[in-house]
């Protein structure tokens, strides 16, 4: 049986007061069917009442964990062009003409948007595309080499068959009709840039 | 703080929230001393209110996830702090949207993880799974000769790309980057 949620904040409460860590997971989860109540009521609290007392060893173990901090390239690219208030599309031009392939745009920014959208894993994109890419964020280039590490690409492969299923056309097409001219005409020095990297 | 001391700890300990990110946004760019102040700065922020984003996080992550959960919340409040340029006002409640965030991904990255048995979730009869094959093999047809090689070899049978390249005399650079081309020309061709 779950403790009743008023003794359980008051609990941590007075825990929270005399300072140190308090396990919070751990009173949520003796709240029982209670969790969410009592996560609104620790929530309201807390951000009323940051810790007093914060002490050097807490502060030196944090100021470590942040050298290392770091957002797999999903999160962090668009994460980066909001704060600096740049559109893909914007990204997308600058990172083309630093590249050398102005005209290119298109076929940058397809691969822009497997990379946001994590369906290309990032440690296959070439280092000149990482140099490219902080410089037109205007961010170090060890940010982003520590996100993409983070980066394991999970395809959801489930999903894919589905998708299959769902988007099968009803008979194939001539041969002649298949292939896509404009993909021939993609450059494949980009495509190279973008995929060609060891993992 | 001067261009060459970083302010410490005891400098920085009394100050409020709002100073703390003012003065990690004046250091971001001074070099070296100004870099190590403005992560002190952000140390200050996230110990001072690391209950508060335990909190949040603990509400719907799952034990194994929560420790990540909150690195990843701390991540994004040190970015957000020194690459953004949004005033902040309020740290809990910046703090508790970033949390917010950083679970709702980790939930969304649970949703996409693929089953270690997909087929054996998968709910299709014998017949859908002939039609799905024959499907998938018309698909492939429409590959060249190398190509097809490429993904069966990758895709299908689970081959390195070393092991494919040798078969086709590529190396194994040239056979990622031709998988990925075969893969995209795919994708396009499916949506259109």
């Amino acid at each position: 049986m779950s403790d009743t949620i008023e003794q359980l904040f008051r609990e941590f409460a007075g825990q929270h007061e005399v300072g140190g860590a308090v396990d919070v997971a751990g009173y949520l989860d003796r709240a029982g069917d209670d969790r969410a109540r009592l996560a609104d009521m620790l929530e309201a609290y807390l951000v009323a009442r940051p810790s007093a007392r914060v002490t050097d060893d807490e502060l030196d173990a944090m100021y470590e964990r942040l050298d290392q901090a770091a957002l797999p390239w999903p999160d962090l690219l668009p994460m980066l062009r909001e704060q600096r208030g740049i559109t893909r599309g914007g990204l997308v031009r600058r990172l083309a003409e630093a590249l050398g392939y102005p005209d290119a745009t298109s076929q940058v920014e397809g691969y822009l948007h497997e990379l946001e959208a994590g369906s290309l894993d990032p440690r296959r994109v070439r280092g000149p595309v990482v140099a490219a890419l902080a410089a037109a964020l205007s961010v170090s280039g060890d940010l982003l080499e520590r996100g993409r590490r983070l980066t394991a690409i999970d395809p959801p492969a489930d999903r894919v068959g589905l998708a299959f299923l769902r988007e099968a056309p009803a008979a194939v097409p001539a041969a002649d009709v298949l292939f896509d001219q404009s993909a021939d005409a993609e450059r494949p020095e980009i495509d190279d840039l973008f995929t060609g990297g060891d993992v | 703080m001067t261009a060459t001391h970083p302010l410490t700890w005891d400098d920085l300990r009394p100050l409020p929230d709002e100073r703390l990110v003012e003065l990690a946004r004046a250091a971001r760019d001074a070099g070296a001393p100004g870099e190590i102040t403005a992560r002190r700065c952000v140390s200050l922020l996230l110990v001072r209110h690391h209950s508060l984003v335990r909190a949040v996080c603990a509400r719907s992550s799952p034990r194994e996830e929560l420790d990540d959960v909150c690195q990843d919340a701390q991540a994004r409040l040190w970015l957000t702090v020194c690459h953004g340029t949004r005033p902040i006002e309020n740290v809990p409640a910046l703090l508790t949207v970033i949390s917010r965030r950083a679970v709702a991904t980790m939930l969304e990255r649970r949703r996409l993880r693929p089953a270690s048995a997909p087929l054996g979730d998968w709910d299709a009869s014998v017949d859908d799974i002939v039609e799905f094959d024959d499907w998938v093999f018309s698909m492939l047809a429409r590959l060249s000769a190398r190509d097809r090689t490429i993904v069966t070899g990758r895709a299908l049978e689970g081959r390195s790309a070393a092991e494919v390249g040798e078969q086709l005399g590529m190396e194994p650079n040239a056979v990622h980057v031709a998988y990925h081309r075969a893969l995209a020309r795919l994708q396009k061709e499916l949506t259109g």
